[in-house]
């Protein structure tokens, strides 16, 4: 049979190495005859023409026409700006807590056995403070969430 | 895909300019994306521009959870299902089996050259025709993951589906190509050619 023929002139071997180097080449009649009756082989080509992508021209001035079509920007709502403050106010919060929690350590570390119940109490004041600092930057942050 | 986090504040207003460069970093994408969702290359710069467009009303929202090319993504997804609703907004999708689906009529003309070979233009010319034959998911599925290199986890997130169904909808969109395309190939073979 022409068909039977045509198929064992091309072989499943043959094919995908053909696929894999020229995706866009060209089929012949025994590749075609071979790909109607093979699905192991039809399953690659359908994946090797598919990966290679459509490719329509893009015009050159296509970004410049989207631009000039765009809506004039819109001036800044006020929630955007509160935001901003809002952002700027957590981070400062939470650099003010890591700087008094370095420095409580520092110090508590450098305080001699004797001077320890003082050393105490400037830690005790210090983690208040870094409470503060950070309940601080939590409300902030929270209150944006919630509106 | 490159990570935008970090470029738009919570106060960001991008400019013409920045937004143009934005547009010439992904427009490769969406237009092949386009391409190849819709089959045709009649409406791809008009939806194109549209999906920069929806881009840029969407850039005050965009707060960087997520990287800018998945946001693309999902309005190009957006763009071409509004546009499918446009064009057939009660398309049915019947099997290829089916006698009443006529599959046949709908492809290109298929007929060879005189050598008897498929050129790859044709090749994918028949290939995008036979995409619009599988459903809206298997389409965007397949595009998605082999054209575009998504991962499952990334077109389960574009397409809100769980990631088992994405893998049965590219498994059954595969198989329903290769057979489109296995029975294109014999009625090729069996067409005589048209005299040129």
């Amino acid at each position: 049979m022409a068909e039977d023929a045509d198929c064992r002139k091309v072989t499943c071997e043959t094919l995908r190495v053909r696929l894999l180097h020229e995706p866009s080449g060209e089929l012949d009649a025994a590749a075609l005859a071979h790909l109607s009756l093979c699905d192991d082989c039809a399953g690659a080509l359908v994946t090797a023409v598919l990966k290679q992508g459509a490719e329509p021209e893009i015009p050159t001035d296509f970004a410049a026409r989207v631009c000039a079509a765009l809506p004039p920007p819109e001036t800044l709502p006020k929630d955007a700006v509160e935001a901003s403050h809002r952002f700027t106010g957590t981070r400062i919060a939470v650099a003010i807590s890591m700087i008094l929690a370095l420095a409580a350590c520092v110090s508590f570390a450098a305080v001699p056995q004797t001077l320890l119940p003082a050393g105490l109490l400037g830690t005790a004041l210090a983690a208040f403070l870094i409470t503060e600092g950070v309940g601080l930057a939590l409300w902030l942050g929270l209150r944006g969430n919630w509106r | 895909m490159k990570l935008f986090e970090g470029e738009f504040s919570l106060t960001a207003v991008i400019t013409p300019e920045e937004f143009e460069g934005i547009v010439r970093e992904h427009q490769s994408m969406v237009f092949r994306s386009l391409a190849r969702l819709l089959g045709s290359r009649e409406q791809v710069e008009d939806l194109a521009q549209e999906v920069f467009l929806r881009l840029y009303r969407g850039m005050q929202n965009f707060r960087g959870e997520a990287r800018l090319t998945t946001y693309i993504y999902r309005i190009v997804l957006n763009v071409v299902q509004d546009e499918w609703k446009r064009q057939k907004p009660e398309q049915e999708f019947v099997s290829f089996d089916e006698p009443e689906s006529r599959w046949d009529e709908r492809l290109p003309s298929g007929e060879l050259d005189p050598e008897q070979q498929l050129g790859g233009r044709q090749l994918a010319a028949e290939l995008n025709a036979a995409l619009q034959e599988l459903s809206a998911a298997e389409r965007s599925a397949l595009v998605l993951f082999h054209q575009e290199d998504c991962t499952y986890e990334q077109i389960a997130h574009l397409l809100s589906l769980p990631i088992g169904t994405v893998r049965t909808h590219l498994h059954r969109g595969r198989k329903k190509l290769q057979k489109l395309m296995q029975n294109r190939m014999e009625l090729w073979q069996k067409t005589p050619i048209a005299g040129k």
